[in-house]
């Protein structure tokens, strides 16, 4: 028997070697398994981990699944498992992105709110500093008015103008002041002050336009006499008013006491917080400026009036001594005003009572707080309530 | 001679059953010939990877924004048909799964953008806002100024006036005779 050589038999020991240690080595787990294993270090899946649990823990599932596979042999299921894990930890990324994009939304919505918020009172302040503006800037006109000395030359067109229109606005308010003090002395005589002083409104009647624009020197004459009865007016009924407060106070005790001081009811007043309402004081009492409480153009009570004439009535109901002046403001627009009026007085004298309230006074356009030409000028129509009080404090 | 030849054959045999990526890529996984969203078959998958595709055009999305995730839903179907025609149910059921997975990560990639959309339109509306607040605040500063001067003005012009002395209480001519 021939045996095989030394170095044959060397090459069989080899290649049977090779056989077990090479051909037999065990197949090496998919790269998808290490790749997880990546993305789940990634920051954006720890983030996943915090903002979408679930579908992240669906991933580690899937991991440890294809993991299980692999150990059992089944290396392509381990392969699909495991590119499920991906696809779950990739959802659960952008499961995370969304939310992140949610909480910004809803702060970003927060803030912007509180913003809108801010410029809406600031809208608010923007207009009743407009408001001051304006009655400043008439009041500077009525005193330039006033200093002006009358027939000193040919007056401009536009100085008897303004002082047609400061004319116009002291009448008013020689008429309210007047208005004011009978409604304060109710019943009780009157003093001869405010007697006479309510005789003098009736030489307030204004020459007409064309007459002054004819006139020699071109009105100036008869707008600066107009104005200064006007003053007059206003000054007779201020003092005609300041004494029947002195009539009340001297009797206070005797059924005046309840007519009140400013303070508590613009105190109550602000606490009632009336939608679109300005308050302000002035030498009548507490006056309440309600806008937006008709639809535009028309007579018919808004749904903020409804509610404006609802919160002041109350009031009015627990502040039960002043009287109550309401003053339409407004150009005039073919009985609309007098709608309004009546409106506004048959609401209060219901819940407040009817002998507090007489009728309204239609102001027109001889108050307004803006630019009747300007782009506010919606805002010169409103409806003033005023609080008629004894004290002024 | 023969010891070389069993050193070779061994080597051969250990890159062809242990090294070579046989199982990386499971039923076609490595294929790159997958069909279009359009070429699938009716059924599910096909319905919601249009209905993805109609949500991006709706919404004037770049369709790269879910290339990735939509491209995997393809490949997966593909080769779950690969699987499914070699008789290997259990794994084309498997592929079936991972082609929802990947349905399920488009859809939530399209809810992040819309979702990031809608915060950075919040954040425009909140900068467009705070510049407004801004503007509305410096527009109030003017305007309590012009008041205060407003005011000094009036009070000037009333002291003017109390100077000049207040009407009195005679008739129209007094006016006039004064005011000449």
């Amino acid at each position: 028997m021939k045996y095989p050589s030394r170095s044959a038999a060397g090459g069989l020991v080899v290649m049977v070697a090779g056989l077990v240690f090479g051909g037999c080595r065990p197949i090496p787990p998919p790269d998808v398994l290490a790749t997880i294993d990546e993305v789940r270090r990634a920051p954006a899946a720890a983030q996943a981990k915090a903002s979408a649990p679930d579908v992240y823990a669906e991933g580690d599932r899937l991991r440890r699944e294809a993991r299980r596979a692999y150990d059992d042999g089944d290396v392509a299921g381990a392969q699909i498992i495991g590119e499920q894990a991906l696809a779950a930890y990739e959802e659960a990324v952008a499961v995370a992105r969304g939310v992140r994009a949610e909480q910004r939304r809803v702060a970003h919505e927060a803030a912007s709110a509180e913003a809108a918020e801010r410029l809406s009172a600031l809208e608010v302040e923007h207009q009743s500093v407009a408001a001051e503006i304006a009655a400043l800037e008439k009041r500077l006109v009525v005193l330039q008015a006033i200093n002006q000395p009358l027939g000193a030359g040919q007056a401009a067109g536009a100085r008897r103008q303004a002082r047609d229109e400061a004319t116009r606005t002291l009448a008013l308010e020689a008429r309210l002041l007047c208005l004011a003090g009978t409604m304060l002395a109710a019943g009780r005589p009157k003093p001869d002050g405010l007697n006479e002083a309510e005789a003098s409104l009736g030489a307030l009647e204004p020459a007409p336009k064309e007459d002054a624009e004819t006139a020699p020197d071109g009105g100036e004459g008869r707008s600066g006499v107009a104005l200064e009865r006007a003053m007059r007016a206003r000054s007779a009924c201020l003092r005609g008013l300041s004494l029947v407060r002195r009539k009340l106070l001297e009797g206070s005790g005797t059924g005046t006491d309840n007519l009140g001081g400013a303070d508590a009811l613009l105190d109550g007043l602000g606490e009632a917080a009336i939608p679109s309402a300005r308050l302000g004081r002035d030498e009548r009492g507490v006056t309440v400026s309600l806008f937006g409480a008709f639809d535009r153009g028309e007579a018919t009570l808004s749904e903020v009036g409804r509610r404006q004439l609802e919160v002041l009535s109350e009031v009015a109901a627990r502040f039960e001594g002043p009287p109550l002046l309401v003053v339409v403001h407004g150009p005039p627009a073919g009985g609309r005003n007098d709608r309004r009026g009546t409106t506004v007085v048959t609401e209060l004298r219901r819940r407040a009572g009817a002998d507090r309230v007489p009728d309204a006074t239609l102001a027109g356009a001889a108050q307004p707080l803006v630019d009747p030409e300007g782009p506010l000028a919606a805002q010169n129509e409103r409806i003033d309530v005023v609080f008629v009080t004894a004290q002024l404090d | 001679m023969l010891l070389a030849l069993g050193l070779t054959l061994s080597l051969t045999l250990s890159f062809t059953l242990g090294l070579a990526p046989s199982v990386a890529h499971a039923h076609g996984g490595g294929s790159n010939d997958v069909p279009s969203a359009s070429e699938l078959p009716p059924g599910p998958i096909k319905k919601d990877l249009l209905g993805i595709r109609r949500r991006l055009q709706t919404e004037k999305l770049d369709e790269e924004l879910l290339e990735r995730p939509l491209a995997e839903v393809l490949r997966s179907v593909e080769r779950t048909r690969g699987a499914k025609a070699a008789g290997d149910a259990r794994h084309g059921a498997q592929l079936e799964q991972l082609a929802n997975r990947w349905l399920k990560a488009a859809r939530a990639v399209l809810k992040a953008v819309l979702a990031e959309r809608r915060a950075s339109r919040a954040a425009t509306q909140l900068r467009d806002r705070e510049q407004a607040l801004d503007r509305a605040a410096a527009l109030l500063s003017e305007q309590q100024a012009r008041l205060g001067r407003l005011q000094a003005q009036v009070a000037a012009a009333e002291a003017a006036a109390k100077k000049r002395g207040l009407p009195r209480e005679e008739g129209p001519a007094d006016g006039r005779e004064r005011g000449r």
